[in-house]
């Protein structure tokens, strides 16, 4: 007893100092240009600082000088996983802005895709943040799915990946006639293989042992650190916009908001699996209901919004995506501010990392799920 | 079918008439575009709204059906009738002036007496008051100032978006707590929007987080404008936040001169660290008690402010640029590229 108390690392012959750990920018699991600055004791991290920006192209500033229809693509290539999303939260603000009702043909099609766009961002999800845990065959079973929504996406909007899928004041085209089967088949084969995922995951002992119990984020904590999407709620606040603030349709649609208990990356995990099998339920009912008419409503050709400023913000598929619009009743808006969930929620990486090892960080980047697109704008 | 629905849809827009200005107002108007910055409150002259008039005044009225009937056709989507006419009502001034004519110059003062326009649809009143009123919670029914104080008049889209808030109990009550130090208590498009001096801007921010009623426990981001017009004021620094349990938004704004500081309010939020920073970044704002007050975005040593009016927006061959990235124009030989072509054909 007395020999091991002499052993400890302190009293050994070796010196232990600080040492500072630079990971990035192009760390495969930093998930694009993030460069994480690690300060660790052996393989504890002790402080922990984020090197952003390597991405930013000035959305913002570009937004100044652009027309209000020009400015939406710039939407797609913010988070690109899921410029649907996108998409929705701009086309959406300047709706408000000009008060233009959608036709609610156009306002189930852009429900529908933008349901299919949060199941295929959580895909990507999954699969990047097993691989980056070591489980290396669940990115292969995700990516079969997400090829789907894709195709999808491709033969309706041209694009697999920067849609511009809506234009504002409704959709640019109606769908294609096989669309709704295509859905459908989706929705019938995609259950299923949620729960092939769950299979290779929910108790298997390694993804145990490297979720649970770490980057536990309390309630009120995630909520000073204006967290929003999957991260607030695996600390169990019910926040999700579709149903505290609903816009679009979804005020329509009957669905559960999943919440976590413990906070933690199992909890998110579990979350983010649970609102998949939500947002295909959301899209099944509304593909039932999908009404007949128009998918355009009368827009004039030149936006001109009247003065004012709006502030719309959707549930994006990784938090609260919100765009504040200030009209000085020009072509081009004075202001337009983009509200990025990923950039927020990426500050609360320093406050969960504290007391885990390296391993871990790599485990909460990927349980924060951050595009790097949208972080430097 | 489809001509019913142009006939009530379509005066007001004269998309030709529209274009015509737009395209005159790119050819003639270039440095009043940059230097136009008009706040909604300083109700300043807009150099549009002249050439607008001007066009119009070009144009004769008898005209207009024609160019008008020539844009729809090219207008996608005109063909399916459309049930939600974008601009309403405008047809009822009788004239071939279109509805933004009058857009860009209410004074806010002005606006709130004139006329508070709620958002004139129903279903746009409706989505306005689910803004701020309740979700799912029994919360503040009666706290649905601008949408649901006044019933909406029939339908007349007006420049009016931004009404004065009354007999709203928040408000009232924060009215009556700060008195003098609020100085503007609005709502447009069915949000509040308060304007507090920079002096209270921490105490209120504190009353807002912690008292019983309010509950604002989430600052749902912070941002900055820029109004360079605006003497004395040239920034508004935007604070937005949210309540989870009572389900409401809120919108704080300060206004700054230039070089002065901002209190920070990440003591009380902290999720407002990484907010501020940006604003920092992109402006230049100090905000005072912050812990960590770096550029977030841009490289230490960027020169300039982005986001700020007078920032050109074709800065990229900078100082910084040269120093760091070392950009050269490569002078080479034409005659040997095409040597090589040839050879390989």
């Amino acid at each position: 007893m007395q020999d091991q108390e002499a052993l400890k690392p302190q009293e050994t012959l070796f010196d232990t100092e600080e040492m500072v750990l630079n990971m990035g920018p192009q760390h495969p699991s930093t998930h694009g240009v993030l460069r994480v600055l690690l300060k660790l004791d052996g393989e504890t991290v002790i402080d922990l600082d984020c090197d952003i920006g390597y991405l930013h192209r000035g959305v913002e500033k570009i937004a100044e000088h652009d027309t209000y229809a020009m400015i939406t693509p710039y939407w797609d290539r913010l988070d690109y996983v899921a410029a649907v999303s996108g998409d929705l939260c701009y086309v959406e603000g300047v709706e408000k802005l000009l008060q233009v009702e959608v036709p609610r043909r156009a306002e189930y099609l852009r429900v529908i895709l933008t349901e299919l766009q949060r199941i295929a961002s959580h895909l990507l999800w999954l699969g990047t943040h097993a691989i980056d845990i070591g489980a290396v065959t669940v990115l292969l079973y995700c990516f079969r799915e997400r090829e789907e929504i894709l195709k999808i996406f491709e033969d309706f909007i041209g694009a697999r990946l920067t849609a511009h899928a809506f234009r504002i004041g409704g959709l640019w085209w109606d769908v294609y006639p096989e669309f709704e089967k295509r859905v459908r088949d989706f929705l019938k084969i995609f259950p299923e293989r949620i729960d092939e995922y769950e299979t290779l995951l929910n108790t298997n002992r390694i993804w145990l042992s490297r979720t649970v119990g770490i980057g536990i984020l309390p309630a009120e904590e995630a909520i000073n650190l204006s967290l929003t999407g999957p991260v607030l709620r695996g600390s169990g606040v019910n926040y999700d916009l579709r149903k505290a603030q609903p816009y679009s349709a979804y005020s329509e649609f009957d669905f559960e908001v999943p919440l976590g208990e413990n906070g933690d990356t199992y909890d998110r995990y579990l979350i983010r699996m649970a609102e998949m099998r939500q947002s295909a339920s959301i899209v099944e009912q509304a593909l039932d209901g999908l009404p007949e008419g128009p998918v355009m409503a009368k827009v004039p050709k030149v936006i001109k919004p009247p003065v004012g400023e709006v502030y719309h913000a959707i549930e994006a598929p990784k938090g609260e995506l919100g765009v504040y619009l200030v009209s000085d009743g020009t072509g081009k808006p004075y202001r337009m501010r983009i509200r990025p969930p990923a950039y927020i929620n990426l500050q609360s990486l320093k406050r969960m990392s504290i007391g885990h090892l390296v391993a871990d960080v790599v485990a909460l980047i990927g349980t924060i799920d951050i595009v790097l697109g949208e972080v430097d704008r | 079918m489809a001509d019913e629905s142009d006939d009530k849809v379509d005066k007001p827009t004269t998309d030709s008439t529209e274009e015509s200005k737009e395209s005159l107002k790119s050819t003639g108007a270039d440095v009043p575009e940059k230097a136009q910055p008009l706040p909604p409150e300083a109700g300043s002259k807009d150099p549009a709204a002249e050439i607008e008039a001007k066009t119009k005044a070009t144009l004769p009225a008898g005209e207009k059906p024609k160019t008008e009937a020539k844009a729809e056709e090219a207008l996608p989507g005109v063909e399916k009738p459309s049930k939600t006419p974008a601009i309403e009502g405008a047809s009822e001034k009788g004239e071939p002036a279109t509805p933004e004519k009058v857009a860009p110059t209410p004074p806010k003062a002005g606006a709130a007496s004139v006329k508070p326009t709620p958002p004139p649809r129903a279903p746009a009143g409706e989505k306005a008051a689910g803004d701020k009123a309740v979700g799912e919670k029994p919360a503040p029914p009666k706290a649905a100032p601008a949408a649901g104080h006044k019933p909406a008049p029939p339908a007349k889209k007006g420049p009016v978006v931004t009404v004065d808030i009354t007999g709203d109990p928040l408000i009232d009550k924060i009215k009556q707590r700060f008195g003098e130090a609020i100085t503007e208590a609005v709502a447009t498009f069915g949000q509040q929007i308060i304007r507090v001096k920079k002096e209270s801007l921490i105490e209120l921010c504190h009353y807002l987080k912690d008292d019983e009623e309010t509950l604002f426990d989430m600052c749902t981001d912070l941002t900055a404008l820029h109004w360079p017009e605006r003497a004395g004021q040239e920034f508004d620094v935007v604070v937005m936040l949210y309540s989870v349990p009572k389900n409401r938004r809120l919108r704080i704004k300060v206004a700054l001169a230039d070089g002065e500081a901002c209190p920070s309010v990440t003591s009380i939020w902290e999720g407002a660290n990484w907010m501020e920073r940006e604003a920092y970044d992109m402006f230049g704002l100090r905000f005072e008690g912050h812990p960590d007050l770096r550029r977030i975005l841009l490289p230490p040593d960027w020169p300039g402010y982005p986001l700020r009016k007078e920032y050109p927006i074709e800065y990229r061959d900078n100082e910084w640029t040269d120093k760091h990235i070392q950009y050269r124009e490569v002078d080479y030989d034409t005659s040997l590229i095409d040597v090589k072509y040839a050879e390989r054909r």
